[in-house]
Parts: structure tokens; C-alpha cells; sequence
């Protein structure tokens, strides 16, 4: 027994001495040593780290067959099954995960406003804090390249394209109609409430095959998730009311919020360019419902409802003749969506969005009353087939119904209708060859029941990085859009209108401390509408007859080191276009166009006193009008626009929650250069026309807002 | 006989096993606050990790690898970029983590402290600072008593702009409150974590000033 026990003893003791030494190197691909590897053998304490020069060397009593494994992140997990008898020397050559954080992105013609993305270039707290913005997501997005000051019309005009070729998302559905409704002279402003998203991707030509119907872009607004808090919040503007109430429970989280809005102060104490006869008045409604199922799953409900009343009066003759211009009316949007995994390799989207829309104009004795409802449904699903290699693919049927009443003052009433199916799928694989390069080719397809067309959009993207942050992209693609619904009331003979992007972006450095973006495009349209007036003033003869092209430079610089506390960026953006669309005779450069747009925004914190600074400044170059006068089609010019806007924020407390003061000034220095010209219809007894002057709506609007939350 | 001294040998065998494994961990978890270089935290991690790998259904030397990786960022003036790789790392561990020990309350303690220290600018405040008070949020929930939970809060809050609702006033409190736990609610299980007091009394001296 004894001899046993000494036997065990020394059979412990041997092996608790019987050391194997394993050392070697680890390279990468080019042979450079990486340092910080891990490398042991798997399932015992056993191993070491490499050194700056990639050595390593451990010691170990295991012996016979063992896994050797390496593993350093962002790179491939390294394994080689060994025959451990004597000391060892092991080189280990590591490969390049292409899944690195940072590998590259596809980036051409994509602006984000996110927090996440590291295409981004604005924050989304930048919406809040950009002077001319006044809270106006579109507005804020109006200081990014690529978009129109316009500043008489409010919405997004891309690259050359008209208001309507840009399409707006809310967590990948449809939102059909981003903006308030836009009746001639006077701007409008984007419907959601910047509070309601995370992030914003602004992408401003040649993006992904997921969206389809927009000629020239695509913007995607992506709402924030779960709530931090319990929250009140009352806000008291110069402009009107709102107040909304939070409640986040573990999961879940409910937010109702209402507003009221009523300009008819701003009429008496500022001296309107506008002559308003009811100012705008305005009351809204949302609720926003989020649960969240599991990790990775969670259901988003929003629905938002408002009812708006305006009407003005604008000069309709040469004899100083008025004219009046109304609308009233009421939209209800409303988005459910759920996002969830089947496994960490697929995850999948579903949503329905419904917009309905009951409005009616005046313009002058005549009532246009347009009811339109529009139901998406949608699916995406995302998966990871291997390393460096995702590939994406959905689909969505869009219902639209459209019905208006034309009603002339005489009584006659001409009705315009049509309904429409919209089917479109797309695959999209995403794949990185290196870390360094990617490619992103994509298809579409669609289908309209109105018109009975199917098309065929082929897109591809690809990226490389050229250096540690820089980066080289292209992209280029086919887009197609349905027709308008100004068009399609009256025929359904018409096809789709097409443009095809092509785009080459460079861009260096770092969203958080200094980015410099420049990109180039050329953008070629065909099938525009084309029509000429008819008798009763409504289009007749159309067809998709017109083309044309833009092609431009935009440039972009963001800088938040160099100054602390200081934050700005610029942009510049040159455009060249000519388009022949609508009764255009000739190619020619749209009424909306300014060849060089430059703005600059900047933001300072004085920490001593709570406050935070901003400025920004719009300058664009005239914009082309039409002299009916003149033979040539909108050949004059207008002056020069420019905007100086500023803004303060200073936050306080009540109690525990923070408030915010806030005052703006757009136009500071109260430049009133009249924006475009518009022709009247009917022309004097010499047969002249007049042109009528289209300014900013206030020559000077001062904004002082109170943010209370308890 | 021979029975008695197989079973004997198993029994010895085994709990020198596991005190391998707990002799292992605290001699490294010593040597962990007493380390102050990124270099020698990495190579730490990577030795947590390891035994993390042979020890499966252990929780915490995934966690302390964690730790180190964060940890690591507090020295040498690391830039931002080389920073974020080590929380990479981190993260990933914690990924696992929480798939496995959801139910721990340090999971969620460290991954507030790991979402933290994403911050190095001022354009990541906002995303991870809720993120954080999430993580925070979790971490109480699951064990009141955990005196992180009121450090990490409370350096959350410190560390937010008063323009969010942030700054040293606000933020005492939950600090005062974490101070006292750290001298109460030690661990009896030596691996259990500590970390966390050394800089809350750091933070409660610059809320004093």
C-alpha cells in the first residue's frame, strides 16, 4: 500500500515538473509583428501574451495532443492541433477579420445624423442646436452639401431634383407626407418633431436598393428606442404651446404629446411680407408606444394627427388685384414597426405605415378638395452568410389612393381619381473582400398597377479605404419614381420617370474631431413629365417626354478639436443643371436652383453661465426666373440670397429635471432680396405680364422658447 | 483500501483543482489593482481570459478580463482609436457574459462602466451616458445593494453637462450613498469584485470643492 501511495506521490511530482517550454512569433499577413495576442492552450491556464516585437513563450506540464489556439480581435481566431513532447518554437500567422471595427464602410452620396454610424457627419442633437433650423429637422438638413437654401419653399431639394424626388423613411416605412402642406409664396416645415428620432441618414444619391420611388434621395429617420425616464415636459413659445407626458416602465414606454400653434401674434407685432388674412393655426396629437420583447426585439408604435387652417392674400393681376390662397386640413400618420433576430446571424424588420390626408385649397373662388390615403407594408431581413459577407432582401406593397375635386367657382367640378399598387422587392448583398475594401451591388424591382409598368433598377456602391481614416467610394445606379399624383388624376398612359447617379466621394478624418468630405456626381434624367396648359388651366398632352442632367461638387468640413468647446462646419456646394419637365419649351435651369449654395454653422458652450452660442449663415447665388417678356425661358436672374441666423440656449433646473431658455433670430441683418419671381396669369391690355415678388415670409422672425420638464 | 485511497486521491485531486482555480484568480486579482499600465493590464486580460476558456461555467474570469481591457484604457494617455480597440475587446466579453450570467448584477455594473468610458468626446456623450444609465439601471434592479450601481450613477452624472441635467451637485448624492456602501457591503467571496471606491472618493472630493 505504502509503495502505492509513494508511487502516486512521485507519479504527481514528476508531472508537476515536467515542463514544456512553447514559444514562437506572431505576424500578420505582411509579416509585422502584432502584439497583444493571446495564445494558450485551449482548456487549461496555460499561455501567454505577445510582446511588442510579437513574441511569446509560456511554459506548460500538459503533453500529448493539445489545441494551440492565438485570438486577438480583429483578426481570424488562429488553431493548430499539436503533439506536445519536447520544448517547441511556433509561428503564427494571423489574418484580418474583415469585420473589424474598422473596416470600411460604403459611404458615397450617404450623410448620416447618427450617433452610431461612422458615416455619420451631424449629430442628432445637432437638429436642436442649429440656429436656422428652429427645431426643423428638414431645416437642419438644409445645412448639410447637396440641398437648395430655399428658403421660400422649406422643403429638401437634392442635386438638381424637384421637392417631390426626395422620399422621406420613419424606420424603413414610407411617410408620404414629411411636411406640412406647401401652398405657393409661403415655406413650410417637416411634420415629425426632432425628438422622436436617434438618427438621421441623409442620403443624397446613389443609395441602397431598399428604397425605390425617388429620383434624387432618400431621407431615413431612425426613432430612438426606449426612454430614459419618466418625464413632463410643458413648452411655452412665442408661437404657441405644447406638452407632452413620459412614462418608461421596465420594457415598455408611453409618451403622449399635443401642441398648439397660432402665428396670428407674430402678424400684428412683425410686418409680414405675407398678407394674411387667417395666419397659420395649427393643433397636433402624437403618441408613441415602444415595447421591448426580448435583447434584440422591439415593437415601435407612432401615431400623430393634425389639423392646420391658413389663408393669405397674394396679387393675382397687374391692377394690384388680390387673391385668395386657403388651406385647411388634417393628416393622420401613423407607423408600426417590429425589428427582431431569428439567430445572431439573421434578423429581420416588419412595419406598416398609413398616411391619410384630407385637404382643402382655395385659390381664389376655386376649391380643390384632395383626400389621399397611403398604406405601406414592408419586410427586410438581414443575414450574416459568412465572414465579411451580408446580404439583405425585402420586399413592400404600397397602396395609394388618390381622389380630388377640382370645384370651379361657375360650379363646374372636375374630379380626379386613381388607385395604386406598388410592388417592389430587392436583394442586396454587402460584401468586404479586406478590411479595406468593400462592395455593395444591389437590385430592384417594382411594379405600378396605375400605369401597369414594371422596372428594373440595378445600384452598386463600393468603398476603399485609401488610409487609417480616409476613404475612397463610388457608387452608381438606376432610380425610377411613379408619376405624380398631379399627373396620374389625369392620365395613366405615362411610365416611370427615371435618373441614373453616378458618384465619387473622398473623405478624411474623424466625425469627432475633424472631417473633410468632398463629392462629385452627374445625375441624367430621362422621362420627365412633360405637358402643356390646357384651357381649364389643368395640364393636357402629357408624356414622359423631358430629360436632363445636373452635375455638381459638394464639399463638406466639420471641426470639433481645435477650438474647445467650439464646434462648426461648412459646406459649399456647386451645381450645374438643366432639365426640360413640365411645360418647360426648352432645357433649362429650374426656378429652385442656386448654382453655389455655402453655409456655415457654428456652436459655442460657456460652461460658467449654461449657455450655448450658435450662428449660422446661408449665402446662395440668384436663382433663375422666368420674364414671360423675355424670349428666352427662364433666363433672369434673381439677387443674391444670404441668412444670418443666431441662437442661445441656457439651461436651468427645477427641482432634479433640466429646462431650457431658448431665443433665435433668423435674418439678423434683415436682408430682404426677393427670392424668385412668379408671373401672374393674365397679362394687361399691352399684353405684358407682370412678375410678382416672392420674399421670405417674416423679414425677421425672433423665436423665444420656455422647455420646462418636471 | 484501495477504494478508500482512489476516492482520497479523486478528493485531493479535485479540490487542488479547485483551488487552482481560486488560488489562480485571487493571486491575479491582487496583482490586478496593482498594476498601472495598459501593456501589463492587457497581458492580465489575456490570462483571465484563458482561464475563462478552461473554466466554462465560471463567470468571473470573463469578467475580470473585461475589467482589464477596460482598465487598461485608464493609463499611458492611450489615444481614442486604441482605446475603443480595448473596449472592443471588452465588450465582446461582455456580449458573452451577458448571454450567460444575465442575472448578475456586476454584469451590468461593468458594462455601465464599459459604456462610460466609450465616452471620449463629447459627440459620444449622449449615446452612451443613456446607455450607461440603462446598464445602471439593470444592475440595481437585479441587486440593490451593489455600491457600483451609486458610483457608476453618480460618476454618469458627474460627468454629463449641466446642459443635460448632469454636474457635481447633482450628482453627490448617489456618490454619498456609494461611500457608505463600499464600507458596509463587502464581499465574502474574495473574488467578488471591489472595484470602483478609490475613484468615487476621487469624484466626492472634486464634488466638494
Amino acid at each position: 500500500m505504502k509503495t502505492l501511495l509513494t508511487f502516486s506521490f512521485i507519479f504527481l511530482s514528476v508531472l508537476a515538473f515536467a515542463q514544456i517550454t512553447i514559444s514562437g512569433k506572431v505576424l500578420s499577413k505582411n509579416g509585422e509583428p502584432i502584439p497583444g495576442v493571446n495564445i494558450y492552450l485551449e482548456n487549461t491556464y496555460d499561455g501567454a501574451s505577445s510582446d511588442g516585437e510579437g513574441n511569446f513563450s509560456f511554459e506548460t506540464t500538459e503533453t500529448g495532443e493539445q489545441t494551440l489556439v492565438a485570438s486577438f480581435i480583429g483578426y481570424k481566431t488562429w488553431s493548430q492541433t499539436i503533439d506536445l513532447q519536447n520544448d517547441m518554437v511556433v509561428q503564427i500567422e494571423l489574418q484580418e477579420s474583415v469585420n473589424s471595427i474598422d473596416a470600411v464602410t460604403i459611404t458615397a452620396g450617404s450623410f448620416a445624423a447618427d450617433d452610431e454610424s461612422r458615416a455619420s457627419v451631424m449629430k442628432s442633437l445637432d437638429v436642436y442646436t442649429t440656429p436656422s433650423a428652429n427645431g426643423d429637422v428638414m431645416a437642419a438638413i438644409r445645412t448639410m452639401p447637396a440641398t437648395q437654401a430655399s428658403a421660400d419653399d422649406g422643403r429638401l431639394l437634392v442635386r438638381g431634383g424637384d421637392a417631390y424626388e426626395t422620399s422621406t423613411y420613419i424606420d424603413g416605412l414610407v411617410a408620404t407626407k414629411p411636411y406640412y402642406s406647401k401652398t405657393p409664396d409661403v415655406a413650410t416645415r417637416g411634420r415629425f418633431a426632432p425628438s422622436l428620432f436617434s438618427g438621421v441618414q441623409f442620403n443624397t444619391g446613389g443609395y441602397s436598393a431598399e428604397y425605390g420611388q425617388a429620383l434624387s434621395s432618400v431621407l431615413v429617420l431612425k426613432s430612438t428606442d426606449l426612454p430614459e425616464s419618466d418625464n413632463t415636459g410643458i413648452s411655452l413659445m412665442t408661437i404657441g404651446a405644447e406638452a407632452n407626458r413620459t412614462e418608461r416602465w421596465e420594457n415598455t414606454s408611453l409618451n403622449v404629446s399635443g401642441g398648439y400653434t397660432n402665428l396670428s401674434l407674430y402678424d400684428k407685432v412683425f410686418k409680414s411680407n405675407v398678407d394674411w388674412e387667417k395666419p397659420v393655426e395649427s393643433v397636433n396629437g402624437t403618441t408613441v408606444f415602444r415595447h421591448k420583447t426580448s435583447s434584440s426585439g422591439m415593437f415601435k408604435a407612432y401615431v400623430t394627427a393634425d389639423y392646420s387652417d391658413l389663408a393669405y392674400l397674394v396679387p393675382a393681376g397687374n391692377d394690384g388685384e388680390k387673391m385668395k390662397i386657403s388651406s385647411k386640413g388634417g393628416t393622420v400618420y401613423s407607423n408600426l414597426s417590429y425589428r427582431d433576430c431569428f439567430s445572431e446571424k439573421s434578423c429581420y424588420r416588419i412595419g406598416v405605415s398609413s398616411t391619410y390626408q384630407d385637404n382643402r385649397l382655395g385659390f381664389g373662388a376655386d376649391d380643390v378638395n384632395t383626400k389621399e390615403l397611403n398604406i405601406e407594408s414592408r419586410f427586410a431581413l438581414v443575414h450574416d452568410l459568412s465572414e465579411g459577407v451580408k446580404l439583405t432582401w425585402g420586399a413592400n406593397e404600397t397602396y395609394n389612393k388618390y381622389d380630388q375635386d377640382y370645384i370651379e367657382n361657375e360650379g363646374a367640378v372636375y374630379n380626379g381619381s386613381f388607385d395604386d399598387h406598388l410592388l417592389g422587392a430587392f436583394i442586396e448583398p454587402e460584401i468586404k473582400f479586406t478590411k479595406n475594401f468593400g462592395i455593395r451591388p444591389g437590385l430592384r424591382t417594382e411594379y405600378s398597377s396605375v400605369i401597369n409598368k414594371w422596372n428594373i433598377a440595378p445600384r452598386f456602391a463600393l468603398a476603399l479605404k485609401t488610409g487609417e481614416k480616409a476613404q475612397l467610394s463610388g457608387a452608381w445606379g438606376l432610380y425610377y419614381q411613379t408619376p405624380q399624383a398631379d399627373y396620374l388624376k389625369i392620365t395613366t398612359d405615362l411610365d416611370f420617370e427615371q435618373a441614373m447617379h453616378y458618384i465619387l466621394s473622398y473623405q478624411f478624418g474623424d466625425n469627432s474631431e475633424r472631417l473633410f468630405r468632398t463629392e462629385a456626381y452627374y445625375k441624367k434624367y430621362n422621362d420627365l413629365i412633360t405637358y402643356s396648359a390646357g384651357e381649364n388651366g389643368l395640364p393636357e398632352n402629357l408624356q414622359n417626354d423631358g430629360n436632363g442632367y445636373a452635375a455638381g461638387l459638394d464639399i463638406f468640413w466639420r471641426d470639433q478639436l481645435s477650438i474647445k468647446g467650439f464646434d462648426y462646419w461648412i459646406t459649399y456646394s456647386y451645381i450645374d443643371t438643366k432639365r426640360k419637365y413640365q411645360y418647360y419649351p426648352e432645357k433649362a435651369t429650374p426656378y429652385f436652383i442656386s448654382d453655389h449654395n455655402f453655409s456655415v454653422v457654428g456652436k459655442y458652450w460657456v460652461n460658467k453661465i449654461n449657455t450655448q452660442f450658435g450662428a449660422s449663415f446661408t449665402a446662395a447665388s440668384g436663382r433663375p426666373f422666368n420674364d414671360p417678356n423675355s424670349s428666352k425661358f427662364n433666363g433672369e436672374r434673381t439677387k443674391m440670397y444670404s441668412d444670418l441666423s443666431l441662437n442661445m440656449s441656457h439651461v436651468f433646473y427645477i427641482g432634479n429635471q433640466y429646462s431650457v431658455l431658448y431665443c433665435s433670430v433668423n435674418n439678423v441683418l434683415g436682408n430682404n432680396n426677393v427670392l424668385s419671381y412668379r408671373p401672374t396669369n393674365v397679362a394687361d391690355a399691352q399684353g405684358n405680364y407682370s412678375l410678382v415678388p416672392v420674399k421670405r415670409d417674416l423679414k425677421r422672425f425672433v423665436f423665444i422658447g420656455l422647455f420646462l420638464n418636471f | 483500501m484501495k477504494t478508500i485511497i482512489t476516492i482520497l486521491l479523486v478528493v485531493l485531486s479535485t479540490t487542488a483543482f479547485s483551488s487552482k482555480y481560486e488560488e489562480t484568480m485571487k493571486t491575479n486579482i491582487d496583482k490586478l489593482y496593482q498594476l498601472h499600465t495598459s501593456a501589463e493590464l492587457q497581458v492580465l486580460a489575456n490570462q483571465f481570459e484563458r482561464i475563462g476558456n478552461a473554466e466554462q461555467d465560471k463567470w468571473l474570469p470573463n469578467y475580470y478580463a473585461a475589467y482589464c481591457f477596460i482598465r487598461s484604457t485608464f493609463f499611458d494617455e492611450m489615444d481614442d482609436d486604441s482605446k475603443h480597440a480595448q473596449l472592443d475587446k471588452a465588450q465582446a466579453l461582455v456580449d458573452q457574459l451577458m448571454k450567460t450570467n444575465d442575472d448578475e448584477s456586476e454584469v451590468y455594473a461593468l458594462q455601465a462602466l464599459l459604456y462610460q468610458i466609450r465616452i471620449t468626446d463629447m459627440s459620444k456623450g449622449a449615446k452612451y451616458s443613456m446607455k450607461a444609465s440603462d446598464a445602471i439601471k439593470q444592475a440595481e434592479r437585479l441587486n440593490p445593494e451593489n455600491p457600483r450601481v451609486y458610483y457608476l450613477r453618480g460618476s454618469n452624472t458627474f460627468h454629463t453637462p449641466k446642459f443635460f441635467g448632469g454636474g457635481a451637485e447633482k450628482a453627490k448624492p448617489d456618490l454619498e450613498k456609494a461611500a457608505v456602501m463600499f464600507e458596509s457591503n463587502q464581499p465574502t467571496n474574495p473574488l467578488m469584485p471591489t472595484w470602483g471606491n478609490v475613484h468615487n472618493a476621487q469624484l466626492l472630493s472634486q464634488c466638494e470643492q
